[in-house]
């Protein structure tokens, strides 16, 4: 972030009286700095004030064991986590779990397998990211000046002429967030071979059971007229999951004169995902002092109007399945499947058919590769599969209805509204072919797989604008294919007794187009009307898209030579926008895309180590291709009372030849340079070094001549280390459904430093 | 037995697959947590008031920017100095950008309510569908309140953009198939909608209601009538209906014109069309309310402690300031603007204002005081609630306070003028209407008033207000007067482009 030096001269730039006031009321109100009189004595760093160290501490105790009839497992697990943001923000979990597998007889298997789970969290307060990062560097945290403060005195923007009071800390400081989260998994199945050892009939039963009991705190405090929170609040919210699957399975498998072998399978597979979340909020309550009486017992019953909530979600789904493979004496092999799945979520088809079916040659058991030198072994695979993606969309088919509250008469009145646009879905799924070779060479020391794939992924489901009720619905909208190739070696070789060693590497590309678009509508936009992203065919998916910058107005004379620059009162330090048609003016017509969120290139590696009884290894990963929409730096567009990065603020135009790809502080507010262009669209690039671990094993019954169990003792760093150009703080940047690749919130990965003992009795 | 037993297990296993399937597969068709409006029971008459009492909640429920960008551009107001929403500054001094989110949020606003509107009103209609004949009346009566707010918004709309597509039905495929509506043709329909709403509305003032309190009445579709009629000039049509009003004897101008824009005036007999806010006089629980902050002052002693200062976006011009002083009367200049000791210095800094009247301070009758603060010298005074007006507890700006839409004054002033353009009058005269609004304002009577007075007349009554200014200037080609401190207006000035975003989504063209 910038400075206090570097926020004074971006507003003495710029031009505004009002910002440089602002400068002035702080110089006024906190002092001048002895180093710099036109600062003033003030130089924040927000997120030096708001981080902290943090520890992790993880104990683990487990038992396996069992005999011929009885296998069993049981364990506990104690983890806990501070966060990193200076608040109660923390993490504390507790786990058991337990395995059994009983064989009754030769004929009949059961088991179950069950991990309960007690945690308590302190969720930090997200505002207060998104607040360090636009807080300017010229507020101090404290203000002693705040006399009537009734807490800490902490400082207030709008006393020195900012719209909003910005410091992050009476957020970390009056509003606390506990969740209650216990969770229960538990499984049973039973197993019983109906002619032994062909063909057998299997039952599963899965919950998955989560309840969070969510407490947010809003404890009351004043400080100033604009930073007070006169009236306590509490909102309480008890959510459920509820995820049950039930599975039967038949299946025969056979060999028939020694050379075929057949699997034939049959099933069904039942899921009901069932969620359902209660919340109320109170104020004004009695006692919000004592954490014993945080209860919405004790708030102003009046308070409940229109503030409680009860939303339920239930999703069914049904599915038939089967699958038959078939083996030639391990040299050709063949397999077929299908699928047929309901889903309630796609309420205007629920029903998904997929099939697949797959070939593959073991070339290095064929009699002409015996001992071909090369080849340990050696498969060509070939593939084509149909697959429903249920991770996208839902729908409900028809209109929603919701009540409203408004004023008639200084009377809560209850009306209804419904939207007219709905979502009505049917499945999205994939069509994938996929060819691939797998090696094994060197005595098995070098492993290869190499594939070719082209995923099409078909009703696929993407939010569309609607017209006019400016709703956004998602809509079975096209087709879109992703190819690209995979590659993964990896190589191991023990070299002495006391050396071995192993690397390993992999990398994907990966090319995204819109082959069609439903309706033969010509472009899909998402994103915001402000930052667009379009859906084109023949283009990548949800690219962005807006003006391409070739520079910056240097001086008058290029001003005066451009009729663009001319025609729209440009100056010195404004963006240059390339005009694409060439006819002369800068309007729609001339916005292109800009580049995709999706990485085109994708690659990791790992290197490993092990000398006598030390190991060392390190993981590597990265990607490129992809681009990042800066939404921090498009926050000006609502709010121009902000702080900035610091490579805006060094890099900004202030002169001619000083930046070419910078607007200068005045033309960062105006709306030429606000338009969605190159200059918000950054390379995602990056490299990680995943992690670096170190560790040493010490033999049983070595030390101090007494009896001493297996022990192990490591060191690990997780994430010690990225390199990347992007100006945020991660360049791994997600965004959500209507807005992929946005960074508007996201804050720094922490890296984590782990020293562990392993001890096996 | 054994081999009974071989065969038994598995078919008890084919049983229970097979109830499964068969009970499982059922569950697909099923959606829970959803309301489908189509499942409401429409035989329960008595619910039909939900929807429209949904629709008022939609049109009240306003966008902070949508009354800021409707009034930025008159010459009464400015958008306040730079230094936040460079291009909302812009648009004040003329210089449009298409992509600036405001024009867009203000357009999805618009139509977003008046999808609404007709979803209400066709909700309603399937009431009626199955209400006994005796709720006819009813369900007419509420059909046409949602005619009036679609006019409303409608209006808006045409004034803001001029062509604009007329949306009909909550089904808009055939509206846009049918592409744009000249402005004129806008009004018309707007005129002819309110004709068709007027037979069905109840005869009385808004405050006169039990059953929606506050909502419209014929008198606001009279009003919304006459407005659009003035638009397209059409002065006789305009002047009838707000005759009408006039007629029916039922509106006054409420007689204290600085707390008409406060508590005590809410609900008031002038009062046609009226947003309603609540806090409900409670400390605690939910609201409705309009974010009033973008009004206020950014900085200030409230005479309460406590309550939250504005952000200045909206500062009543030096212009109409002079004006007002050069015209005398302090009631109005004092309710329309809220005076910083910049701002007071700024006006002595011209010699014919040196000496400025005692009651010219930053101090409000109520005793708030407006402290200096950078991006502007005054804050509107129309939109401000004394902080010893708010609810004990509730410290937002403005909290509570409803805001006028369509008031008594501005029809008496769009009777004369309509007369001053030649129309005939159903009922009073011109200098009758004029000088009913001066005598409220504590000015003396004016004779034979001419367009021009009646203009300055709206001007001084009607500063600050929803953009009235604006309109009538470029209604009347007034580009003169809109070339202030500084700016150049020209026709091609007068309307706002289309959004981008909606160029990119409709079947529009920018001219």
């Amino acid at each position: 972030m910038a400075n206090a030096e570097q926020f004074v001269t971006m507003a003495y730039e710029s031009g505004s009286q009002a910002d440089i006031n602002k400068v002035l009321s702080a110089i006024q109100r906190y002092g001048r700095s002895r180093v710099n009189p036109n600062l003033p004595d003030v130089n924040t760093d927000w997120y030096k004030e708001i981080l902290r160290p943090a520890t992790i501490t993880s104990h683990s105790i487990g038992v396996n064991g069992g005999g011929e009839s009885v296998t069993y497992s049981v364990g506990t697990n104690y983890f806990s986590q501070d966060g990193i943001l200076d608040m109660k923000n923390e993490y504390e979990r507790f786990n058991i779990r337990s395995n059994v597998d009983v064989t009754l007889s030769d004929r009949f298997k059961m088991g179950t397998n069950s991990v309960f789970s007690n945690a308590t969290k302190y969720n930090a307060e997200t505002a207060a990211w998104f607040q360090a990062y636009f807080a300017v560097p010229i507020l101090p945290v404290i203000d002693p000046l705040n006399t009537d403060a009734n807490v800490t005195p902490y400082a207030d923007a709008t006393q020195i002429g900012y719209r909003g009071t910005q410091n992050p800390f009476p957020v970390m400081r009056f509003n606390e967030n506990q969740l209650k989260i216990r969770k229960l998994l538990t499984s049973i199945y039973a197993e019983y071979f109906i002619l032994p050892e062909k063909l057998s009939f299997k039952t599963s039963y899965y919950h998955d059971y989560t309840s969070i009991d969510e407490r947010n705190v809003r404890l009351p405090y004043i400080i100033t007229n604009n930073l007070r929170r006169e009236t306590s609040e509490i909102r309480k919210a008890q959510a459920t999951y509820s995820n049950q699957q039930w599975d039967n399975i038949l299946t025969f498998k056979d060999t028939y004169g020694e050379d075929h072998d057949l699997t034939v399978l049959a099933g069904t597979s039942y899921r009901d995902e069932a969620e359902h979340l209660f919340s109320a909020t109170g104020q004004d309550i009695t006692g919000i002092d004592f954490e014993s009486s945080w209860y919405l017992d004790f708030a102003d019953p009046e308070s409940f109007n229109n503030n409680v909530n009860d939303i339920g979600r239930r999703r069914y789904s049904f599915s038939l399945l089967g699958r038959v493979e078939y083996g030639y004496k391990d040299k050709y092999l063949l397999n077929a499947s299908f699928r047929r799945e309901g889903d309630s979520r796609f309420t205007k088809d629920p029903y998904l058919f997929t099939k697949s079916a797959g070939v593959a040659w073991v070339i290095s058991n064929e009699k002409f590769m015996e001992d071909n030198g090369v080849f340990d072994f050696l498969k060509l695979r070939a593939s084509y599969g149909e697959m429903g993606n249920g991770s996208v969309g839902g729908s409900a088919g028809s209109r929603e209805l919701t009540v409203v509250q408004t004023d008639l008469g200084d009377v809560p009145y209850s009306g209804v509204i419904s939207n007219t646009n709905y979502a009505d879905l049917e499945w999205e799924f994939f069509e994938e072919k996929n060819f691939g070779i797998s090696a094994r060479m060197l005595n098995n020391r070098l492993n290869l797989e190499a594939d070719y794939y082209i995923r099409d992924s078909k009703n696929t489901i993407i939010p569309v604008p609607q017209p006019i009720t400016n709703e956004i619905v998602l809509r079975n909208a096209g087709v879109i294919r992703n190819q690209g190739f995979e590659f993964a070696a990896d190589y191991s070789q023990r070299i002495s007794d006391n050396w071995s060693f192993r690397i390993g590497g992999n990398f994907s590309t990966l090319e995204n187009e819109v082959l069609e678009l439903a309706d033969d509508q010509e472009y899909i936009d998402t994103g915001t009307a402000e930052f667009r992203q379009r859906t084109r065919v023949g283009d990548p998916v949800e690219g962005f898209f807006g003006y391409e910058v070739v520079g910056v107005y240097q001086n008058d004379a290029e001003v005066q030579n451009d009729p663009i620059a001319v025609e729209n009162n440009l100056v010195p330090g404004d963006l240059k926008y390339r005009d694409q048609n060439g006819d002369g003016v800068i309007n729609d017509d001339d916005r292109v895309i800009l580049g995709s969120y999706l990485p085109s290139f994708t690659y990791g590696g790992n290197i490993g180590v092990s000398y006598k009884n030390f190991d060392f290894s390190v993981n590597v990963s990265g990607q490129s291709g992809n681009k990042i929409f800066n939404r921090k730096r498009g926050e000006i567009l609502f709010t121009q009372d902000t702080n900035m990065d610091a490579d805006l603020a060094k890099n900004r135009w202030h002169g001619e030849g000083t930046s070419n790809s910078y607007p200068s502080s005045a033309g960062l507010r105006k709306g030429w340079n606000q338009k969605m262009s190159s200059y918000f669209v950054e390379d995602g690039d990056y490299f990680r070094i995943q992690n670096i671990q170190l560790s040493y094993t010490i033999k049983p019954g070595t030390l101090l001549g007494k009896k001493m169990p297996e022990t192990r003792v490591s060191f690990t760093a997780e994430r010690p280390f990225t390199f990347f150009k992007y100006n945020g703080f991660n360049p791994e940047v997600v965004g959500d459904d209507v807005r992929k690749g946005w960074d508007r919130q996201t804050y720094p990965i922490p890296a984590v430093y782990t020293m562990g003992i392993n001890i096996k009795i | 037995m054994k081999n009974l037993k071989l065969v038994f297990k598995p078919l008890v296993a084919l049983l229970v697959m097979t109830i499964c399937l068969y009970s499982c597969d059922d569950k697909i068709n099923s959606t829970e947590g959803f309301l489908d409006p189509n499942d409401l029971d429409y035989t329960v008459t008595s619910d039909m008031i939900l929807p429209l009492v949904g629709a008022y909640a939609q049109v009240y429920t306003r966008g902070w920017e949508d009354p800021l960008l409707l009034g930025v551009r008159g010459d009464d107001v400015n958008a306040g100095g730079l230094g936040d929403q460079q291009p909302f500054a812009d648009t004040d001094v003329y210089v449009y950008d298409k992509s600036y989110w405001m024009y867009n949020s203000l357009w999805n606003n618009l139509y977003s309510d008046i999808i609404d509107v007709l979803n209400a009103k066709e909700t309603i209609q399937t009431y009626k569908d199955f209400a006994p004949e005796s709720a006819y009346a009813q369900a007419d009566q509420y059909m046409a309140e949602t005619k009036v707010l679609s006019a409303w918004l409608h209006l808006q709309m045409s004034k803001v953009w001029g062509n604009i597509f007329i949306i009909t039905k909550t089904n808009v495929s055939d509206d846009l198939a049918a592409g744009v509506s000249t402005k004129e043709e806008v009004m018309q329909y707007i005129s002819d909608l309110m004709d068709e709403a007027i037979p069905n509305l109840p005869d009385m003032r808004p405050n006169e209601r039990t059953d929606v309190p506050g909502g419209v009445t014929k008198y606001t579709a009279l009003a919304i009538k006459a407005l659009a009629n003035q638009e397209m000039e059409n002065y006789q049509a305009a002047a009838e209906a707000a005759g009408q009003i006039i007629n029916s004897n039922k509106f006054s101008l409420y007689p204290d014109f600085y707390e008409l824009f406060k508590k005590p005036g809410e609900l008031s007999n002038e009062n046609i069309f009226e947003f309603q806010y609540s806090d409900y006089g409670s400390a605690t629980g939910d609201v409705n309310n309009h974010l009033y902050a973008p009004f206020g002052s950014e900085n200030w002693t409230p005479a309460v402690a406590g309550a939250s200062s504005g952000w200045g976006f909206y500062e009543p011009s030096l212009k109409y300031i002079k004006f007002m002083l050069d015209r005398g009367g302090m009631t109005r200049l004092q309710t329309s603007v809220l005076f910083t000791n910049r701002g007071i210095m700024e006006i002595e800094s011209d010699p014919a204002y040196a000496n400025l009247p005692a009651w010219i301070s930053n101090t409000t009758p109520d005793g708030d005081v407006i402290n200096d603060y950078n991006r502007a010298m005054f804050a509107s005074g129309k939109h401000y609630l004394p902080s010893n007006q708010l609810t004990a507890g509730r410290t937002d700006y403005g909290s509570g306070k409803n805001f006028i839409v369509i008031r008594y004054a501005e029809i008496l002033l769009m009777y004369a003028e309509a007369l001053t353009h030649g129309a005939s009058g159903n009922g009073m005269s011109a200098d009758q209407a004029v000088n009913m609004v001066r005598s409220r304002a504590g000015l003396g009577a004016l004779g034979g008033v001419t367009t021009e007075q009646v203009l300055d007349e709206k001007f001084a009554e009607l500063g600050m207000e929803w953009g009235i200014r604006y309109y009538d200037m470029i209604r009347l080609n007034k580009y003169s007067e809109l070339s202030y401190d500084g700016r150049t207006f020209a026709a091609d000035k007068e309307l706002l482009p289309y959004p981008q975003a909606q160029v990119d989504l409709l079947p529009l063209e920018n001219n």
